[in-house]
């Protein structure tokens, strides 16, 4: 029964974003649905918590132990903040480009592995996983919002040098704030990747004696952690910024969605237990 | 309404016709000895418009026309025949004159399209009116409307929103770039008209310093001085422009003033801060190279024209939203004109129904001397109550048939049935009601 209700929360919720990413998307040409924009988020984001909750409810667990489980994590801490942004600012504009980032990944997580078989790690300390998951994954957010930061800028420059003032450069702020939004969720993100990180070495020395297990994820993450630890490096030192920057910032988003989609797959440890 | 504009006159006809600020107050004074009830005379340099209540018969219209050729008379020393003014005239009766000042105050009439300043316009209009005292019930509702209206269209829609001007777009494309001009610094290569405006624009948007170079020092010190900014020669250029976040030239000279050489090296300096250019010279002054720097971009005049051509279609796009505003408006003012038909009736109602209440309550008081205060108060509160919610209804409902055009009947149903024609009712017979 509760199985159900979850299933039905989380397509309805993903039917919901999907109509609220197509009104914030008409949201750049005409502001005809605003009402609908926004509500359509809201009530989707209440379906969503609910769906959450009561799958925390039903396993008995935290949600973490499956791709489809940890995406509706993702999209929670991507949706929260902006909705609680929107409604303080009683501005939209974020909305036309993180609404059509978070119905993908949810329409996505649907055709993901489903239910999560928690793993038996005999005594092991399971909080510390919780604790993996949930803190990376709120990196992660930060990290989409600089990946579509960092889009929105290289969108912005290229309107800007061909001078084509269309609805889009009407509706994106200014170049230097998008750098800025970029490097700020960058700050945020590093940090919460890398204590993510660490608790995930730790486990896995708690549980296998080693803390370096070669597993592609593994290896890939810290690819990932390189790349924005440069970046951060890089601005730090020089006040790094600019299209280069931009571009950058979307590298490493794509490699984090890669990381999270495809590498993920590939991984031994990281296989959620199926 | 009656009145003339940009469209319908020439300038000759316009100016004549354009009342001094210092002078309004006479004018409208003017409107007392009309057969009008209320008027208010809006003019600025694009029309002269007079709104007025009692405008019915062709007596009035023709006395209002001769009110506007005196004005040519008397403010400019012009005559103007009624006959030579007529053809420039257009006339709006009821629900259309409406419209009309709508589509005036939220800048769709306006010259150019969703321009602002009108808004101030209409406003100042009505303040002298009320001044004046020529303004009365329905002119209040309905220049209140107006101003409602603009300010609409200016919240709701993006009518007013871009720059429609050369050197305000200047501006906003800088504004797309920086998250704020605040402190940044400015160079303007030339000393030109355009290059003044704009360094305007950006002064006034917080722009922090401001440098001109010229070729001749002695311009470029006035435009220093008048701004308060710092002349440099031209040759000095290529020293500041790794400092400089917007860079303005409008200079005559023949060849570029600034290579992409120059801006290369700036901007290598600068780390990646992008640097703004604009060059509104012919023949230009900045190499058109430099647009392909990463971190410089660079707009001539053609490209800033397209800005502004950009803008004007966004705003005609934006006017039919406020078309929309408009047409609601006019609506509601429909409906509040409905509605004042009933005003008297539902007065007459209340107070009846008051009196009876007074009446009652200092009969039931002088039978129950023993009450305290409070429970006078108490007592006294539940009739009022009592009477407000039973009479909400009728009130509402009387306004809705209004509403929908059939007030007669309504007035006439309510009359009968609250014989409200009788309106004397029994003074109360004893005193002391608690209030």
């Amino acid at each position: 029964m509760i199985a159900q209700l979850v299933t039905f929360a989380a397509g309805g919720s993903a039917v919901l974003y999907t109509l609220s990413a197509i009104a914030h998307l008409s949201l750049i040409a005409r502001r005809e649905y605003a009402l609908l924009a926004r509500w359509s988020t809201r009530i989707a984001w209440v379906i969503q918590s609910v769906g959450l909750a009561l799958l925390v409810i039903e396993q008995g667990r935290p949600p973490v132990y499956s791709l489809f489980e940890v995406s509706h994590l993702l999209v929670w801490a991507l949706t929260t903040p902006y909705i609680v942004i929107e409604f303080l600012q009683d501005n939209q504009a974020a909305g036309s480009f993180l609404t059509p980032v978070i119905a993908i990944l949810l329409v996505l997580s649907l055709l993901l592995p489903k239910s999560g078989v928690e793993p038996y790690l005999g005594d092991q300390p399971v909080k510390l996983i919780v604790w993996h998951v949930g803190v990376t994954l709120l990196g992660y957010a930060a990290f989409i919002g600089s990946f579509v930061a960092g889009a929105l800028y290289l969108i912005q420059d290229r309107n800007l040098r061909r001078k084509s003032f269309g609805p889009i450069y009407y509706a994106l702020p200014s170049l230097e704030s998008l750098d800025i939004w970029a490097g700020r969720l960058i700050y945020v993100g590093f940090p919460l990747l890398t204590l993510g990180v660490g608790a995930g070495l730790i486990f896995a020395h708690v549980t296998w004696a080693t803390i370096w297990q070669s597993d592609p994820k593994v290896l890939f993450t810290l690819f990932v952690w390189m790349v924005y630890g440069a970046y951060l490096l890089m601005r730090k030192a020089w006040g790094w910024g600019g299209r280069k920057a931009a571009w950058w910032v979307v590298a490493g988003g794509v490699a984090l969605l890669v990381n999270y989609f495809v590498i993920n797959s590939a991984s031994q440890l990281h296989r959620f237990g199926v | 309404m009656i009145g003339l504009n940009y469209k319908t006159a020439p300038v000759e006809v316009r100016e004549a016709l354009a009342v001094p600020g210092a002078a309004i107050p006479a004018a409208l004074a003017r409107f007392h000895a009309l057969p009008l009830a209320e008027a208010v005379l809006l003019s600025t340099c694009n029309r002269t418009e007079v709104y007025a209540v009692g405008l019915d018969d062709a007596d009035a219209m023709g006395a209002l026309v001769d009110y506007l050729s005196r004005l040519a008379e008397q403010w400019h020393g012009r005559r103007i025949k009624r006959a030579e003014l007529e053809p420039h005239l257009y006339k709006h009766q009821g629900l259309s004159a409406v419209e009309h000042l709508f589509r005036v105050s939220s800048g769709l009439d306006s010259m150019v399209l969703g321009e602002t300043q009108i808004l101030g316009q209409v406003r100042d209009a009505y303040r002298d009116a009320t001044q004046a005292e020529t303004v009365g019930k329905v002119l209040h509702q309905l220049f209140g409307q107006a101003i409602a209206v603009g300010k609409r269209a200016q919240s709701e829609t993006r009518i007013g929103q871009n720059a429609v001007s050369v050197s305000y777009a200047a501006v906003e494309l800088a504004r797309k770039v920086f998250q704020s001009l605040e402190g940044r610094r400015c160079l303007a290569i030339g000393a030109g008209e355009t290059a003044k405006l704009t360094v305007k624009h950006l002064l006034a948007s917080g722009v922090k310093e401001f440098v001109v170079a010229n070729r001749t020092i002695e311009r470029a010190d006035n435009l220093a001085r008048e701004f308060g900014g710092k002349a440099i020669q031209l040759h000095e250029i290529p020293a500041y422009l790794r400092e400089m976040d917007v860079v303005i030239s409008s200079t005559g000279a023949p060849g570029y003033v600034v290579t992409r050489q120059h801006v290369q090296e700036a901007v290598r300096l600068r780390r990646g801060r992008p640097i703004f250019l604009f060059d509104i010279a012919v023949p230009r002054d900045l190499d058109p190279e430099i647009a392909k720097i990463e971190g410089a971009f660079l707009y001539d005049i053609d490209d800033l024209q397209a800005v502004v051509n950009a803008n004007l279609a966004e705003r005609v796009n934006e006017a039919r939203l406020v078309e929309r505003i408009v047409a609601d408006e006019v609506d509601k003012f429909r409906s509040w004109v409905a509605t004042q038909e009933v005003v008297p009736t539902i007065k007459m109602l209340r107070d009846k129904v008051e009196a009876i209440r007074e009446q009652e309550v200092a009969r039931a008081f002088s039978r129950l001397p023993d009450l305290t205060d409070r429970e006078r108060a108490i007592v006294e509160a539940m009739t009022v109550t009592l009477v407000n919610k039973i009479l909400n209804a009728p009130t509402q409902r009387l306004k809705g048939m209004a509403d929908e055009g059939i007030a007669n009947q309504a007035i006439e149903t309510v009359t009968r049935l609250f014989d409200l024609h009788r309106t004397e009712v029994e003074p109360a017979k004893e005193g002391g009601v608690a209030r």
